[in-house]
């Protein structure tokens, strides 16, 4: 039986999210003109946003909530913006992090930096609302897909966890089957060599078991 | 050169008006700091501080309109980058200057 049927009606497991996707996005930048435009645009396009002074004052936060999108300054004092999408690469966070760099900075070797450090997209300032609800769209691809596929990956996970179940017992008797004493025994015979004690097996079987089969059904 | 950009502040608001003035009474809050921080640094003809200072002026400036001084910090930043020479006294004055344009215009 195919895997993917044995979990009852046809549904896909990459499932379609309706609907507009509100993004919580943290804006960090030193200058509170830049967060306020930032925040102006993000909250007309209807995200929920937090802001922030520093990369320091945002990787604190990013450590204890969920943030879908980070849009982050480049220069910032003590943690800057490519270390701060360094650390957020690192550290394993529930879902994926959009990160955007938005930067005075251009040219393609600032481009470069900021995107091998892991960050997603980078604006150059002046910042335009309007260039940032285009490339959102791209944000929301990615942010999409990522959390169909994890969720596609935690049902994974569950339909094999129960093959493999399933995997070690008998259909007919609802006992353990030859897989599992095979896996049991070798355990235990590993066990007795490396302390270097002796075992016995006892044996049983039933002979003519077709003759039981026969009168009892099985 | 106007002082300030009003198409572009205009479209950084959003055509938001509330926002727009909410955003020039906010924009020069922390100007008066970061003019003496650049001053200081050109005084102490450290380059390194002076073009950090202009680079953070370029930005904040840049951001709500204010084209003509953003463009004069950002050239100041370039030429302390590159040139070990200490920077000119007159070109901060000019970002004084302009920073007093600025100032009249957001009042009129």
């Amino acid at each position: 039986m195919p895997l993917l049927e044995s979990h009852g009606e046809n549904r896909p497991i990459l499932e379609e999210t309706e609907g507009p996707h509100v993004l919580s996005a943290l804006v960090a930048d030193e200058e509170p003109s830049v967060r306020a435009v930032v925040k102006h645009a993000l909250e007309a396009l209807g995200h929920t946003v937090r802001v922030v002074h520093d990369g320091r004052e945002a990787f604190q936060l990013i450590l204890k909530e969920r943030f879908d999108l980070v849009v982050t300054d480049w220069e910032m004092p003590g943690i800057d913006g490519l270390d701060l999408c360094r650390r957020i690469r690192e550290v394993r966070l529930p879902g994926y992090t959009y990160v955007i760099i938005l930067s005075v900075r251009r040219g393609k070797t600032n481009l470069m930096r900021g995107l091998s450090v892991g960050a997603d997209d980078f604006m150059a300032k002046p910042f335009d609302p309007e260039e940032l609800r285009v490339r959102l769209h791209t944000a929301e691809r990615i942010l999409k897909l990522e959390s169909q596929l994890s969720r596609a990956n935690d049902e994974l996970r569950r339909l094999n966890d129960g093959l493999l179940k399933k995997s070690r017992i008998d259909p007919l008797m609802e006992i353990n089957n030859r897989l599992t004493f095979e896996e049991q025994f070798s355990q235990f015979h590993e066990i007795c060599v490396e302390r270097e004690v002796a075992y016995g097996i006892v044996m049983c079987d039933v002979d003519h078991f077709k003759r039981l089969n026969d009168h009892f059904g099985h | 050169m106007a002082s300030i950009n009003l198409q572009r502040l205009r479209g950084v608001a959003m055509e938001d008006n509330d926002f727009m003035i909410e955003l020039v009474d906010l924009f020069p809050d922390d100007m008066p700091e970061q003019l003496d921080w650049l001053r200081k640094a050109v005084e102490r003809a450290d380059t390194d501080s002076t073009a950090k200072a202009a680079h953070r002026m370029k930005g904040a400036t840049g951001n709500v309109g204010a084209d003509r001084l953003s463009q004069i910090c950002g050239e100041l930043e370039q030429s302390s980058r590159v040139a070990e020479a200490a920077p000119s006294q007159e070109v901060l004055a000019e970002i004084e200057l302009e920073w007093a344009r600025v100032r009249v215009g957001r009042a009129t």
